[in-house]
């Protein structure tokens, strides 16, 4: 990497260049939605997996989303490029090429990984409360809501965990989201299109803005952990 | 106040209480002993929920099950307490401290409790639940002498109360402290039940050769 490459790029970072913070901010829009209706999805869903008693289709359920944890962007991409496309049964809602599309896409992507991951710290959660919510006799709703706030630490690192699949995932977002400039560039899709064209300091930027993005994620999950050590809550 | 006709309970193939009867009074300390392994755990888990062969006028809502290794909650213990028993305000949380000698801030992190403390504390929050049958799974079995006396202290004015405890114990001289009638199970069969004279007088073959072991460990 040479010297102007990387200053140019260090530059458009601190003089807040235009098209890099669109890029950004709708890059953490999307993310962020997508995590967040995951999350409202995905936790409620892992916590009811976890107190449901074992039988084959809590099983079934449980490995299919271990094996949707490992799908693939592009074929999410194609499934929902396939529903929101005009001859799709979702065309009518005109979604295709806009950052609902890609919410969506991304929300599909992020949903296995959270009830996966979730689910496995629940499970644990839930065995050591059992003569608890035995002991009380509480309902399933209330064994539900007790666990999801007694993981809240251990969940909060799923979620980051979410986010950080969501923000770093380039082609789902690629084929329904168009990368159309100033409407669905996100930062991965700009950095392969900058880096096909050649205009290498745009995408240097973003390049690094997402390792620092990454970064800060992983100082965020640090940060809960030795909370949660120092509130006595792990 | 509790009676048990027939219990029956199997886990898979395996027996593990058979032909159970019994009945434990209100106002009694009920000692619950025998050898590991003979279902007194099991025992305990089975008068604590509804059951065709236990006749009870309790609810199950007002039955206590107090384990081993309390279950302490990752939050507060003014949460704890709140969700133990959500009806009791701060001042009823703040009483049920002092009356298990607990001088801790509710605002403190309830795991941040020594062992002896998570105990009190779990007592301190099936006090405010206002249970009127304890089934207690050896409460002190990890505890110091001094908690250990403080707990016994508790389930003395609980019986004075006149509420009704099954304690499970292999701590003959803790039985004899606090109990009024013994049930010895064995094998997952209650081979004997009676007053304290029990403990000295087995008449049953798996009664002596528990006691009888166990009077040397005393």
């Amino acid at each position: 990497m040479s010297d102007g490459l990387l200053s140019g790029a260090l530059h458009r970072i601190i003089a807040f260049d235009g098209p890099l913070m669109e890029v950004i901010g709708l890059s953490l829009q999307v993310s962020v939605s997508a995590v967040t209706i995951a999350s409202l999805i995905g936790l409620p869903l892992a916590a009811l997996l976890a107190v449901t008693q074992a039988s084959w289709p809590k099983t079934l359920t449980v490995t299919v989303f271990n094996a949707l944890m490992g799908l693939p962007p592009v074929v999410v991409g194609l499934l929902v490029y396939l529903l929101l496309s005009r001859a799709g049964p979702l065309g009518s809602w005109g979604l295709l090429f806009t950052p609902t599309a890609m919410v969506i896409a991304q929300t599909i992507l992020v949903l296995p990984l959270i009830i996966a991951l979730a689910h496995q710290k629940l499970a644990l959660f839930f065995e050591e409360y059992t003569p608890l919510f035995a002991s009380l006799q509480l309902s399933r709703a209330r064994q539900m809501r007790c666990l999801l706030f007694e993981a809240r630490f251990a969940l909060t690192t799923t979620v980051l965990a979410g986010f950080g699949r969501a923000i770093a995932e380039v082609g789902a977002v690629m084929m329904v989201g168009g990368n159309i400039n100033h409407v669905t560039r996100v930062m991965t899709t700009t950095i392969a299109l900058e880096t096909s064209k050649g205009e290498l300091e745009l995408a240097t930027a973003l390049g690094l803005l997402l390792i620092v993005i990454t970064l800060l994620i992983n100082a965020a999950l640090e940060a809960v952990r030795m909370l949660a050590i120092a509130r006595g809550a792990q | 106040m509790l009676s048990v006709s027939g219990l029956h309970y199997a886990r898979g193939q395996r027996t593990i209480l058979r032909d159970i009867h019994g009945t434990i009074q209100a106002g009694e300390i009920t000692a619950l002993v025998g050898p590991n392994g003979a279902g007194k755990s099991t025992l305990l888990r089975c008068l604590h929920q509804a059951h065709p062969a236990i006749a009870c006028n309790i609810p199950p809502q007002q039955r206590a099950l107090v384990l081993q290794k309390p279950i302490i909650l990752r939050r507060s213990v003014g949460h704890y307490l709140r969700f133990m028993a959500p009806d009791g305000d701060k001042a009823a949380q703040q009483a049920a401290l002092q009356a298990v000698q607990l001088d801790v801030s509710l605002r403190q992190g309830a795991r941040r409790l020594s062992q002896g403390q998570q105990q009190k504390l779990a007592f301190a929050a099936y006090c405010l639940r206002r249970p009127q049958l304890w089934l207690l799974d050896e409460p002190t079995s990890s505890l110091d002498p001094h908690t250990t006396l403080a707990i016994e202290t508790l389930l003395c004015q609980r019986r004075d109360q006149g509420e009704a405890l099954l304690l499970v114990s292999h701590n003959l001289a803790q039985v004899r402290r606090l109990a009024s009638r013994v049930w010895v199970l064995a094998d997952g069969e209650l081979v004997e039940q009676g007053t304290m004279a029990v403990l000295d007088h087995p008449q049953h073959a798996k009664s002596r050769a528990y006691l009888h072991h166990d009077r040397s460990t005393d």
